[in-house]
């Protein structure tokens, strides 16, 4: 390679990583934590196993209505399940389309249509690290900065690699020299984790720039394929029809046999129509489970209006989000993505140790004039 | 003899790990396994390099 696009290259990583490493820093750090959320969560909130029999659970529709009783002027927006117990999860706002922040999340017993006893109504400790690990508590914004942070993430890698090439012809395959100044050792350091973790970086890095693009990727899906199969119509959100949820649940279900339900979302959600209830189901295989067919029903009628397969933007956008947090592969994949989510913190502490002590000119110049006056 | 390229044993190790991400999205069992394995080849060469201190 030649000096000049050397340099290039050069000046591409270390703009493209000092842009973004400080921000990197605490992804990585608030990250660490998530990869083991199931495992904090269950410690957390040290939930006893339960067990229930159907005969106990009230309509899902009756919870609904007792639910939107307790709070007048809401509306349902989605509904999720709890895998663990007879929990559904109620999620209502002002009006259909609410903003997420205006959001209300309502847990549900089945058994009394009543909130679980002893559960604090809004999320734990997890809740907000997850928060601060997708907008630093900023919102949209926040998110879209760190798309951004991401891309200048995925640019320093690139240019690593780059640069890694002429540089580690030297020192051999994952070699520190020892018998060299620090600043040598911390680059051999950086260069040999740095290289062998690239495809995981680059995994991370990309998939969690998808995620934060998330919401115009959905508007779009909403606006393109999901309108052609609902016949979108732009009239007033269709209220809630009490009994509507157990019709549209066991229609969608009979369309789509073999498949259990993810979620359900009500007219006006970012995931439905304005006169549908969009219901959700996933496959049974571990790949099927993670891509969501929507089943649209009409919201007055409970009748199935559409069934298709989510496009293949939508599908990478669902398979951005395991892919970024490492929770798919069982606790040897989590130690694993934990372990390099630890060294890619020292690639950034060394990339930042080696910018701070790199010679540079004006010093050298000040140390040469000295040398000349003694 | 003639010296590797450089960034073979890194583009041999990303693929590797890749592959491995890959397969335990499409299931479980040995799926996860190989992921593990995987992931565990991008670690290892760190290792190495400790305890050749």
């Amino acid at each position: 390679m030649k000096p000049a696009t050397l340099k290039v290259w050069s000046r591409v990583h270390t703009w493209s990583s000092l842009v973004c490493t400080l921000f990197m820093l605490l992804l990585t750090l608030t990250g660490l934590p998530l990869i083991f959320h199931d495992e904090i969560d269950h410690w957390l909130k040290l939930r006893a196993a339960q067990s229930w029999t159907p005969a106990q659970l009230k309509p899902i529709d009756q919870a609904i209505i007792a639910t939107l009783a307790r709070q007048p002027g809401q509306v349902p927006i989605y509904l999720s399940f709890d895998e663990d117990r007879p929990v559904v999860n109620l999620t209502t706002g002002e009006t259909g389309d609410a903003a997420e922040a205006a959001m209300r999340f309502n847990p549900i017993d089945l058994r009394t249509a009543a909130p679980p006893r002893g559960e604090p109504p809004q999320g734990g400790i997890m809740d907000t690290v997850l928060e601060f690990h997708t907008d630093m508590l900023l919102g949209k914004a926040g998110e879209y900065f760190l798309g951004i942070m991401g891309v200048s993430f995925v640019l320093a890698l690139v240019s690593g690699v780059v640069l890694y090439t002429p540089f580690a012809r030297k020192p051999g395959f994952a070699t520190v020299r020892r018998n060299k100044s620090t600043r040598l050792r911390w680059l051999d350091w950086h260069n040999v984790i740095g290289g062998v973790t690239l495809a995981w970086a680059l995994v991370v890095g990309l998939t969690g720039t998808v995620n934060t693009l998330a919401d115009p990727i959905t508007a779009w899906w909403r606006a393109d394929a999901l309108a052609r199969m609902a016949h979108d119509r732009t009239g007033p959100i269709q209220a809630y029809v009490p009994g509507i949820v157990e019709t549209a649940l066991g229609n969608a279900r009979a369309a789509v046999p073999g498949m259990d339900v993810q979620f359900v979302a009500f007219p006006g959600a970012a995931f439905s129509s304005h006169d549908h209830i969009a219901v959700y189901l996933k496959g049974a295989t571990p790949l099927t489970a993670k891509l969501l067919t929507p089943v649209m029903v009409d919201a007055r009628t409970g009748r199935v209006d559409g069934v298709a397969p989510m496009p293949w933007y939508m599908q990478g956008l669902l398979l951005a989000q395991p892919l970024h947090f490492g929770d798919y592969g069982g606790l040897a994949m989590k130690i694993l993505w934990a372990l390099l989510d630890l060294v890619t913190i020292v690639v950034l502490g060394s990339g930042l140790y080696l910018w701070v002590g790199k010679p540079r000119p004006a010093r050298k110049h000040a140390v040469k004039k000295q040398a000349m006056a003694a | 003899m003639r010296q590797a390229h450089p960034l073979v044993p890194v583009v041999v190790i990303a693929v590797v790990s890749l592959a491995g991400m890959i397969a335990a999205l499409a299931g479980d069992g040995w799926r996860d396994l190989a992921a593990a394995g995987g992931l565990a080849i991008s670690i290892a060469p760190i290792a190495w390099a400790l305890r050749r201190r």
